[in-house]
C-alpha cells in the first residue's frame, strides 16, 4: 500500500527544512510575494479601470440597444418630438450629456446627464432602486433652473446638503446650479455608477451646457434587427442609428492594448520571481542531496522525495501567494489611480473611481504565485527524486551534471530565441502573440546566460589573475564551479536588468520621437484652447467673441483655427481635427502620402482627408488610395484619404481635414482651438499675458506659449509612462531578492570551503574581497549580458509591441545611459546581495565554519 | 363627471407603470403640491368656446376625458376610456424664464383603457410626458389635446379624431358632436365641497357620435356608437370627510343624457354637494340637486387583483322626471391599477322614462374603494 503523496511526516519535514534556514525561506517568500503583488496590483488596476469604464458606459448607455446620433453637435431636439408624436412603438429616451467639473465636488470630471424622467424608466436603472420620489421633488427637478440630483454618498463626501449651491464648469463657462435631490441607490453598482454622475432634467442640462435645441443622442430599445432597419430607413438625413454596443465597444477596445501592456509587464515580474524560486529550490535540493540519499537508502520512494520538495515549494508558494495578494491589494490602489489617470488623459473620461475589489483577480494572482512556485520547484524536485541513492551521497555528481546541463540549456536557449523571433515575425496584429514571442526571446537569452557566464568568468580569470592575484583567479572559478546555482541567479538578474534597458530605451525613443514631432507640428507661437473636464475631452468650443478677438489682436500675424470634434462612423466614434492652416500640408510628417506635401494639401483643400498613423493601423487602411466613411449631416460620405501622417497626440487616431470641407458636411461653425503666429519682434510672453487678461472675462481659456504647450504635452507623456517605470523597478526588486537569495545560499553552502581557506591563511579582509568579487562578477556578468538582451528587447518594444498596441512608429533613439544605468544596477545589486552573507561569514570563527556540515 | 379632480390635486402616481423599473424612482409619494399662486374656482364665470376647449394653466389641474360604448356591425361590444390629464407644477407667477424648449411647468399624463366584451378582456395603461417641447399639450383652436402619439384633434367644426395606440390595443375614432358643450353644475361652476375654491369649472359634450376602428391584440374592428367628453379644470382638494365618489355618465336610447355623481363621506353618508345634470334630446340641460335622485347599489364585485369591493349594479331613480334605470356593468373587471386604483367601466342600461321602456349605455367611475381618497390626498 502506498502512503499518500503528501504524508504528514514528510510535510513536517518540509516545514522543518524551511524553518531551519529562515533566511532562504523568507527570501523565497519575498520573491513570490513581490511577483504576485505586482501581478495582482496590475490586474486589479486593469480590471477596475475596465469595470469602471463598463459602469460609466452602462450608467449612460443603460439598456439601450441602439442610439440615434446626429453630427458633432448632436441632433435637433425636434427629432425626438417627431419620433414620439409619430408613435414610435419602442422605448426612446433623449439624452444631453457633457463632462463638467464642479469645484464643490472636488473638481474631478463628472458626467452631467440631462434626462427626461418620463422616458427614462426602461433605460437606466440608477434611479430604479430609489423607492419614492415625492411629486414636489419631481416638480422641483423639472421646474427649477440648475436643479441637479446626485448620489447621497457623493454629497456626503463633500459635506453638501439639499439646496446647497454648486458651480458647474463646462466649456470654460461657469454656471450656477444647486442640489435638488439626493439619490440613494440600494445596490453598490448603481451607487458607484451614480457617484460619477450629475443628473439634471434635459432642459436644465441644455441650459447649463449651452446646447439649447440640441440633444446628444436618443437612446432606443429595439426588439430586433428588422425594427432597426425599418427605423433607419425612415430617418431623416443627418440622423444615424447605431447599435449601442458599437460605441462603447469601440472605446473599450482602444484601451485594451494599454491594459495588455501592463499585464505583460506585470507577468515579467512574476517570471523573474519564478527564476528566483527555481534558484532557491535548486539550492535547497543541492544542499540536501546527502539527506535525500539517506532518505532513499532508508526506503523513502522517489515519489515521496519529489513530494517533499514540491511540498516545500507549496508551503512557500502559499505563504508568498497569500502575502502577495495582500500586498497587491495595497499596491493596486496606487496603480488604479495611475491607470485611471492615463485612461482619462489618453482615451476617455472614466467617472467611476471606486470599484469593488474583483475577487477573481486576487484568487488568480494567488493561484498564479502558488502554481509558479510549484512549477519552478518541479525540476529540482525531479532532480532530487531521480538521483540514485548511492550517487546522492556523492557531492561531486551534481556539478558535473550541471556542466553538461549548461550546454543543453544554451542549445534550448538558441531554440527559444529562434522560436521567439519566428513568432514575432508572424504577420499578425495580435498583441498576445507579440508578447509570447518577446517572452520567448527573453527566456532564450536567459537560458544562454549560464554558458555566457562561464565564458565570461574564464575570461575574467585570465584577465583578473595578473591584476588581483590569487583571489582574482579564485573568484571567477568559484562562480563557474557552482554554475548550477550562480548561472540561474545571473540569468534572473540579467532578465530584470535587460527589461529595464529595453523599457528605458523604448520610453526614451518614444519621448524623443514625440519631441521631434512636437517641434514639427507646433509652429505657432501661442496656443488658445478651452479647458475640458479631462484631456481626452477637447471639443469645447471657443466663444465666437474670443475668436474675433484673436483674429484682430495687435501683433498677431496669423491666427489658425482648429475644430476638434468627435463624429460617428461605421468604425465607431472618430476624432476629427479640421483646421484652416494654409501651411498644414508642410507641417505634418507623412508616413505615406499621395504625392508631395503640397499636392497632398491641395487634395485636402479639395475635400480629401488625412488619417493619423494609429487610426490607419487600427482600421487597417491601405497606405495609398484608401477611403474613409464618416456619418455627416447628410448621411454617410466616403472621403478619399490623401495621406497618412505621424501623430503621437492620440493613440485612438485622428482624421484631419480642411475646415471648409468640415463645414460643408457638418453644420457646425464652432472652433475649438487657435494657434497664433506673432509678427517678428513681438514678445510671446507679453502677448500671452495680455491675452490672458483680455479674454478672462469672456471665457475661461487656456492660453499657452509654444514652449508651455510642449512642456505640458511631455508632462502627460511622462505621466503615462509612470506606471511602466514603477513596474520595471519592481521587477528589478524581485531580481535583487533573487541575487541576494542566491548569494546567501551559495555562501552558506561554501562555508566549509571558506573555513578551509581561512584555515590555510585567508584573512577576513581577503574573504570579504573574495565574496564581493564573486558577487560583483556575477552582477557584472548579468549587466553585460543584459545589454544585448535589453537592446533586442528595445527593438521588439519599439517596432513590434508599440506598433501593434498603439499604431505608432517610433524612431529608435540609442543612448548609452540605460546601458550604463543597468550595468550599475546589476553590479550594485549583486554587491549588496553579497554584503549580508559576507558579514555572516566574517563573524564565524574558522572551526565553526569547518564544522558546519 | 370624473372628479379625479381632487385626486389629482394631491396625486399619487406611478410614472410609466407599464415599464418597470420606474424612473426617478417612480412612485410619486402622495403629497400635495402647493396650490398657492394658482387660480381657484370660486364662482360662476362665463364659458366661451372655442377658447375653453383649450387648456387653463392658471388652474392647477385639468383633464379632457373621453369615454364611449361602441359596437361592431355584428354586435361585438367595446368600451373605451381615454383621458389626458394636465397638472401645473408651478403657478405662472413663480415660473422662471427659461431658454430651453424642454423647460416644463406642466405635467401631462394619460389613461387609456379598452373593454372588449367579446374577448372578455380589459386593457389599460398610463403614460406621462412633460407639457413642453411639443411632447404633450392642448390648444383651443383648432382644438387639440395630445400626449405623444395619443391625441384628439379637431378635423372640422364639431368633429374630432381621437387616436391612441397602446400595448394591446388601439383606437382611431371620428367623434361628431350632436349636442354641443353642456355646462355642468351651475353654468359650468361645479361645487364639490363647502370650502370656497373646492369646486371646478366643468362642461361636457355628452353625445358624440362615434365611428372608426378599434384594434385589440392585432385584430381590427369597424365600430360605431356614442362617446362622452368631459373637460374640467380646478385648483382644489377634497373636503375633509369625503372619501370617494361614484360618477355616472349615461346615454339613453330616447336621446336623453344624464350625468350624476355622489360624493361619499367617511360616515357612509352622501355629501350634499353631490349633483347631476339631465340633458334632454334637444340639448336643454337641467341641474339636478342631490335630493332629486337616488342611487341604490344592487350588487358588489370584489376585485381579485386589488381586493377592493366595488358596487356592481345600480338602481337609479329620478322621481320628478319619472325616470327609472337599472345599470349593469358590461363586464365586472374594469379596474384600472395605475398610479391610483379605481374602477371605470362601461355599463349597460335598461329602464323606463315616462312609462316608455328604454335602453342605453354609459360609463361609471368608482373611486375611494381600494383606499380612501381622503388622506391619500
Amino acid at each position: 500500500m502506498n502512503p499518500p503523496l503528501f504524508s504528514p511526516p514528510l510535510l513536517r519535514l518540509a516545514g522543518r527544512v524551511l524553518r531551519h534556514s529562515p533566511w532562504q525561506s523568507a527570501l523565497m517568500v519575498l520573491g513570490i510575494l513581490l511577483g504576485v503583488a505586482v501581478v495582482v496590483a496590475v490586474d486589479l488596476a486593469n480590471q477596475s479601470a475596465s469595470r469602471a469604464f463598463d459602469l460609466s458606459a452602462e450608467s449612460v448607455a443603460g439598456k439601450a440597444t441602439h442610439t440615434l446620433v446626429g453630427g458633432p453637435t448632436g441632433l435637433d431636439e425636434a427629432a425626438y418630438t417627431e419620433l414620439r408624436r409619430a408613435g414610435l412603438p419602442y422605448p426612446a429616451a433623449p439624452l444631453v450629456s457633457a463632462y463638467v467639473t464642479v469645484p464643490e465636488l472636488g473638481g474631478l470630471p463628472l458626467q452631467l446627464l440631462g434626462i427626461d424622467p418620463f422616458s427614462e424608466a426602461p433605460f437606466r436603472n440608477y434611479l430604479a432602486a430609489e423607492g419614492e420620489l415625492p411629486l414636489a421633488d419631481l416638480a422641483r427637478f423639472l421646474t427649477q433652473p440648475g436643479a441637479l440630483l446626485l448620489a447621497e454618498s457623493l454629497a456626503q463626501r463633500y459635506g453638501l446638503v439639499l439646496g446647497d449651491p454648486l458651480t458647474i464648469l463646462v466649456n470654460g463657462q461657469s454656471q450656477p446650479a444647486f442640489v435638488a435631490g439626493l439619490l440613494t441607490p440600494s445596490d453598490d453598482a448603481s451607487r458607484r455608477a451614480l457617484e460619477g454622475l450629475l443628473l439634471a432634467d434635459i432642459a436644465t442640462a441644455q441650459e447649463l451646457t449651452g446646447t439649447l435645441g440640441r440633444l446628444n443622442q436618443i437612446d432606443l430599445i429595439l426588439p430586433d434587427a428588422a425594427a432597426a432597419d425599418a427605423l433607419a430607413a425612415r430617418l431623416p438625413t443627418g440622423l444615424t442609428l447605431l447599435p449601442a454596443a458599437a460605441r462603447s465597444g469601440a472605446v473599450e477596445q482602444m484601451t485594451a492594448a494599454f491594459r495588455t501592456n501592463l499585464t505583460a509587464l506585470s507577468l515579467l515580474a512574476l517570471v523573474v520571481g519564478v527564476f528566483l524560486i527555481y534558484n532557491s529550490m535548486t539550492f535547497s535540493v543541492v544542499r540536501r542531496r546527502p539527506l535525500f540519499g539517506t532518505l532513499r537508502c532508508l526506503g523513502v520512494t522517489r515519489a515521496e522525495v519529489f513530494a517533499l520538495v514540491v511540498g516545500e515549494a507549496f508551503l512557500v508558494g502559499t505563504l508568498g501567494g497569500t502575502l502577495g495578494v495582500l500586498a497587491g491589494l495595497v499596491l493596486g490602489q496606487a496603480a488604479l489611480g495611475v491607470v485611471t489617470q492615463t485612461i482619462n488623459d489618453l482615451f476617455f473620461v472614466v467617472t467611476v473611481r471606486d470599484v469593488a475589489v474583483p475577487w477573481a483577480s486576487l484568487l488568480k494572482g494567488g493561484l498564479l504565485g502558488m502554481g509558479a512556485t510549484v512549477l519552478a520547484a518541479a525540476f529540482p524536485a525531479w532532480e532530487a527524486a531521480n538521483v540514485p541513492p548511492r550517487q546522492a551521497l556523492n557531492r561531486a555528481g551534481l556539478e558535473s551534471r550541471a556542466a553538461r546541463l549548461v550546454n543543453w540549456a544554451a542549445l534550448g536557449g538558441v531554440g527559444m530565441l529562434l522560436l521567439g523571433a519566428l513568432v514575432l515575425a508572424l504577420p499578425s496584429r495580435s498583441l498576445v502573440l507579440a508578447f509570447s514571442g518577446t517572452f520567448g526571446v527573453v527566456i532564450g537569452c536567459a537560458l544562454l546566460t549560464p554558458l555566457a557566464t562561464r565564458a565570461l568568468m574564464r575570461l575574467a580569470a585570465t584577465l583578473g589573475g595578473p591584476v588581483i592575484g590569487v583571489l582574482g583567479r579564485l573568484a571567477p572559478r568559484e562562480v563557474v564551479n557552482s554554475l548550477s546555482r550562480t548561472g540561474i541567479a545571473v540569468a534572473a538578474l540579467m532578465v530584470a536588468v535587460s527589461v529595464s534597458i529595453g523599457v528605458n530605451l523604448m520610453v526614451g525613443s518614444f519621448r524623443y520621437t514625440v519631441e521631434v514631432w512636437l517641434e514639427q507640428i507646433l509652429q505657432g507661437d501661442i496656443y488658445v484652447s478651452v479647458p475640458g473636464a479631462s484631456l481626452s475631452q477637447t471639443s469645447a468650443p471657443l466663444d465666437p467673441e474670443i475668436v474675433q478677438t484673436l483674429r484682430t489682436w495687435p501683433g498677431v500675424e496669423q491666427a489658425v483655427f482648429l475644430r476638434s470634434v468627435e463624429v460617428d462612423s461605421p468604425y465607431g466614434p472618430i476624432q476629427l481635427a479640421a483646421n484652416d492652416n494654409p501651411q498644414d500640408g508642410d507641417e505634418q510628417i507623412y508616413y505615406s502620402a499621395s504625392g508631395t506635401p503640397t499636392e497632398v494639401w491641395q487634395a485636402v483643400q479639395n475635400g480629401a482627408v488625412l488619417v493619423s498613423e494609429p487610426l490607419a493601423r487600427r482600421l487597417g487602411l491601405p497606405e495609398q488610395g484608401g477611403t474613409l466613411t464618416l456619418y455627416t449631416d447628410h448621411g454617410p460620405v466616403e472621403f478619399p484619404i490623401a495621406g497618412i501622417y505621424y501623430d503621437y497626440g492620440s493613440s485612438v487616431g485622428v482624421v484631419s481635414l480642411g475646415l471648409e470641407t468640415y463645414r460643408q458636411h457638418w453644420a457646425d461653425d464652432a472652433l475649438t482651438a487657435a494657434a497664433l503666429t506673432l509678427q517678428p519682434g513681438e514678445d510671446v510672453e507679453a502677448v500671452t499675458r495680455a491675452l490672458q487678461t483680455a479674454l478672462a472675462p469672456q471665457q475661461a481659456v487656456i492660453i499657452r506659449p509654444n514652449q508651455a504647450l510642449r512642456a505640458d504635452t511631455l508632462t502627460i507623456f511622462d505621466r503615462t509612462f509612470a506606471i511602466t517605470g514603477a513596474l520595471q523597478l519592481l521587477a528589478t526588486g524581485v531580481a535583487f531578492v533573487g541575487v541576494l537569495s542566491a548569494m546567501l545560499s551559495l555562501l552558506l553552502e561554501k562555508q566549509r570551503q571558506l573555513g578551509i581557506l581561512r584555515a590555510v591563511g585567508l584573512s577576513v579582509r581577503q574573504m570579504w574581497v573574495l565574496t564581493l568579487l564573486e558577487t560583483g562578477l556575477m552582477g557584472a556578468a548579468a549587466g553585460l549580458l543584459a545589454m544585448p538582451t535589453g537592446f533586442v528587447l528595445a527593438l521588439i518594444l519599439v517596432y513590434v509591441i508599440n506598433r501593434r498596441s498603439f499604431g505608432w512608429t517610433l524612431q529608435l533613439q540609442f543612448s548609452a545611459e540605460p546601458f550604463v544605468q543597468a550595468f550599475a544596477i546589476a553590479v550594485l545589486a549583486a554587491l549588496l546581495a553579497g554584503l549580508i552573507p559576507a558579514r555572516r561569514m566574517a563573524r564565524r570563527n574558522i572551526s565553526e565554519g569547518m564544522r558546519f556540515d | 363627471m370624473k372628479p379625479l379632480l381632487s385626486l389629482l390635486t394631491l396625486l399619487a402616481f406611478t410614472l410609466a407603470a407599464c415599464a418597470p423599473p420606474a424612473p426617478l424612482a417612480a412612485q410619486l409619494r402622495s403629497e400635495a403640491l402647493p396650490v398657492e399662486g394658482f387660480a381657484r374656482a370660486e364662482g360662476i364665470q362665463p364659458f366661451e368656446f372655442p377658447r375653453d376647449f383649450g387648456p387653463h394653466p392658471e388652474y392647477q389641474t385639468e383633464w379632457w376625458y373621453y369615454t364611449g360604448n361602441l359596437d361592431t356591425a355584428d354586435g361585438r361590444h367595446f368600451g373605451y376610456q381615454f383621458t389626458i390629464f394636465r397638472r401645473g407644477l408651478l403657478p405662472a407667477s413663480q415660473t422662471a424664464d427659461r431658454p430651453s424648449a424642454w423647460a416644463a411647468d406642466q405635467l401631462y399624463f394619460a389613461h387609456f383603457a379598452l373593454t372588449d366584451i367579446g374577448g372578455d378582456a380589459f386593457y389599460f395603461e398610463e403614460r406621462f410626458e412633460r407639457g413642453a417641447a411639443g411632447l404633450a399639450g392642448a390648444q383651443a383652436a383648432p382644438y387639440s389635446v395630445w400626449l405623444a402619439d395619443w391625441q384628439v384633434e379637431e378635423t372640422a367644426p364639431g368633429v374630432v379624431r381621437l387616436q391612441a395606440r397602446g400595448q394591446s390595443g388601439a383606437l382611431d375614432l371620428t367623434l361628431t358632436d350632436r349636442k354641443g358643450p353642456i355646462l355642468q353644475g351651475q353654468q359650468g361652476y361645479s361645487q364639490k365641497g363647502p370650502e370656497p375654491g373646492n369646486a371646478s369649472y366643468y362642461y361636457s359634450q355628452p353625445r358624440l357620435e362615434s365611428a372608426g376602428q378599434i384594434e385589440v391584440n392585432g385584430e381590427s374592428f369597424e365600430v360605431s356608437g356614442l362617446s362622452w367628453k368631459d373637460h374640467e379644470f380646478s385648483t382644489s382638494a377634497l373636503s375633509p370627510g369625503q372619501i370617494g365618489w361614484d360618477w355616472f355618465s349615461l346615454q339613453l336610447s330616447d336621446g336623453t343624457d344624464l350625468m350624476l355623481y355622489t360624493m361619499r363621506r367617511d360616515d357612509g353618508s352622501i355629501d350634499a354637494f353631490s349633483h347631476g345634470t339631465l340633458i334632454h334630446p334637444d340639448g336643454r340641460a337641467e341641474y339636478l340637486p342631490f335630493d332629486q335622485y337616488t342611487i341604490t347599489v344592487l350588487d358588489t364585485w370584489t376585485s381579485p387583483h386589488s381586493g377592493a369591493v366595488y358596487p356592481a349594479a345600480w338602481q337609479i331613480d329620478l322621481p320628478a322626471y319619472n325616470l327609472s334605470l337599472t345599470l349593469q356593468p358590461w363586464q365586472a373587471d374594469q379596474e384600472l391599477r395605475l398610479s391610483f386604483i379605481y374602477w371605470e367601466g362601461a355599463v349597460k342600461i335598461s329602464g323606463s322614462h315616462n312609462g316608455q321602456p328604454l335602453t342605453g349605455n354609459g360609463y361609471v367611475e368608482l373611486t375611494g374603494y381600494y383606499a380612501s381618497m381622503e388622506g391619500e390626498f
